[in-house]
């Protein structure tokens, strides 16, 4: 499933990057992503919502076994 | 130099018109200078793409058969009521309108997944979107329940009318306090854990124009990815604030009320939009055309992040109790590297306006002017400047005795 949580995340960075953010990939472990939201996210005051409505709403599209995306600092 | 928006439109007609963006502008001043500049460039473009809460959309649906009066009745669109207290069959749904089974904030903080702004995107997007009308019934107009499907091709008009969009600049958020907070300027992290801002800076329409000398009433511009207008000042234009020499605003101040046809806009420039812990929105993107009718509208539109100043507010007590403590200045070109120094501690940055969205309209709307698809209109009348010795002022409340 790494691979594919990879493959999605390759698709979301440019429209993160156009705003001066990123993203990694920290893990991938029982269908719960890791997942730590770089440059201009990091300060963001929207970074809640570009993790859960943006990426997470698109990883859970293309990738059925997710069950949890969660971010750490 | 003195130009008119006829001779402009000519030149759009042939092919011949110089266009460049507001930030292409900057790079031309800095190599030719402002008088050069002026003689060669005839219209500069602006683009923002922001959350911009006094955004909506009025519709008629057409008369069903039999009759019903939505007027006076109540209406939902998925469940987000609108606004009926108008014609028969009109509406109006607004961007923060939201469901009336949304948890809201009963426990903090709210997610606010679907509001009116996200059924004006799912219209403009052509979905069908679910209608579910009560009423109380006339002679004229017997039904009393409605129930049906419609979309932005079945409805006779859809026009997005926004009162006030495109803040001339506008407050930076930051919190003080030790906790958490939840604000229309997104999630703000206790002990200035990170600053919020959201303008386009030096892209942005007003701050381009900054004594309202170019932009006026019936301006024709790009709203939401089609064509639209400026209708009015928007409410709390404010153009009575302290300015720099340069002419800018040092806080928020004009605004626009802006309308266009809803059904030639597209949803990538209509977004829904959540904020945590506070509610619905709609992000709207809006470019306005700069006719370079004289050497001192061009000067203003080279401004540059640089120049360009906003107040910090301390958003967990200062804003909310509308005191007018500001705990600094802050300019958009240090907004924009990502970290200011704030009392000594290096604060991360963010903007809940889209740079890069901003910048892409700036050069549609250039590519428009250049291909002779747009051309300019001459404003009817001109906004409130600082002559006009508008202010907004707070509510004076008069207790209610009975």
């Amino acid at each position: 499933m790494r691979e594919k949580v990879e493959e999605v995340l390759e698709e979301i960075k440019p429209s993160l990057r156009a705003d001066g953010g990123d993203v990694e990939l920290v893990d991938v472990k029982d269908g719960v992503v890791t997942l730590k939201l770089t440059g201009a996210c990091a300060g963001c005051p929207m970074s809640t919502m570009t993790l859960r409505n943006g990426i997470e709403r698109v990883l859970r599209e293309k990738i059925a076994d997710i069950k949890e995306v969660v971010s750490v600092q | 130099m003195q130009r008119s928006i006829a001779e402009i439109n000519e030149k759009i007609r042939n092919g011949q018109a110089v266009v460049v963006t507001a930030e292409e502008v900057i790079d031309l001043v800095d190599e030719q200078g402002i008088e050069k500049s002026a003689e060669q460039v005839d219209v500069v473009t602006t683009g923002t793409f922001a959350p911009m809460c006094s955004s909506g959309a009025y519709m008629n649906l057409g008369h069903s058969e039999p009759r019903i009066k939505v007027g006076g009745g109540s209406l939902y669109l998925n469940d987000v009521p609108a606004y009926t207290g108008l014609g028969a069959v009109d509406l109006f749904m607004g961007a923060t309108a939201l469901p009336d089974d949304d948890s809201r904030n009963k426990i903090r903080p709210g997610s606010f997944d679907y509001g009116g702004g996200h059924v004006i995107e799912d219209l403009v997007a052509g979905k069908d979107i679910r209608l579910v009308c009560t009423a109380y019934g006339t002679d004229c107009y017997p039904r009393r329940k409605l129930e049906t499907w419609i979309s932005i091709a079945d409805i006779n008009q859809a026009t997005l009318f926004n009162v006030r969009n495109s803040y001339q600049n506008y407050n930076v958020a930051v919190n003080l306090s030790d906790k958490t907070i939840y604000t229309y300027m997104g999630v703000l992290k206790p002990a200035m854990g990170n600053i919020a801002y959201c303008s386009a800076g030096q892209l942005s329409p007003l701050l381009n124009d900054p004594y309202y000398k170019a932009i006026g009433i019936g301006t024709k511009i790009f709203l939401g990815g089609g064509e639209g207008y400026v209708a009015w000042h928007g409410t709390q234009h404010n153009p009575s604030v302290k300015r720099g020499e340069n002419g800018v605003p040092m806080e928020g101040a004009g605004s626009l009320a802006v309308i266009g046809d809803l059904k030639q806009m597209s949803s990538q420039w209509l977004r829904g939009t959540s904020i945590l812990g506070y509610g619905c929105n709609l992000t709207v993107g809006i470019g306005i055309p700069i006719p370079i009718l004289s050497e001192d509208i061009l000067a203003h539109t080279a401004v540059r992040d640089s120049e360009i100043f906003a107040p910090i507010v301390d958003y967990s007590e200062a804003y909310p109790k509308r005191t007018s403590d500001t705990v600094g200045i802050v300019s958009y070109a240090d907004l924009r590297s990502g970290h200011i120094m704030l009392r000594g501690k290096k604060v991360p940055t963010g903007s809940l306006s889209s740079y890069a969205k901003a910048r892409e309209i700036s050069a549609i709307l250039k590519g428009w002017l250049s291909d002779g698809e747009f051309l300019l209109t001459e404003p009817v009348a001109m906004l409130p400047g600082v002559e006009s010795g508008m202010v907004v002022r707070p509510l004076k409340e008069r207790p209610i005795v009975m």
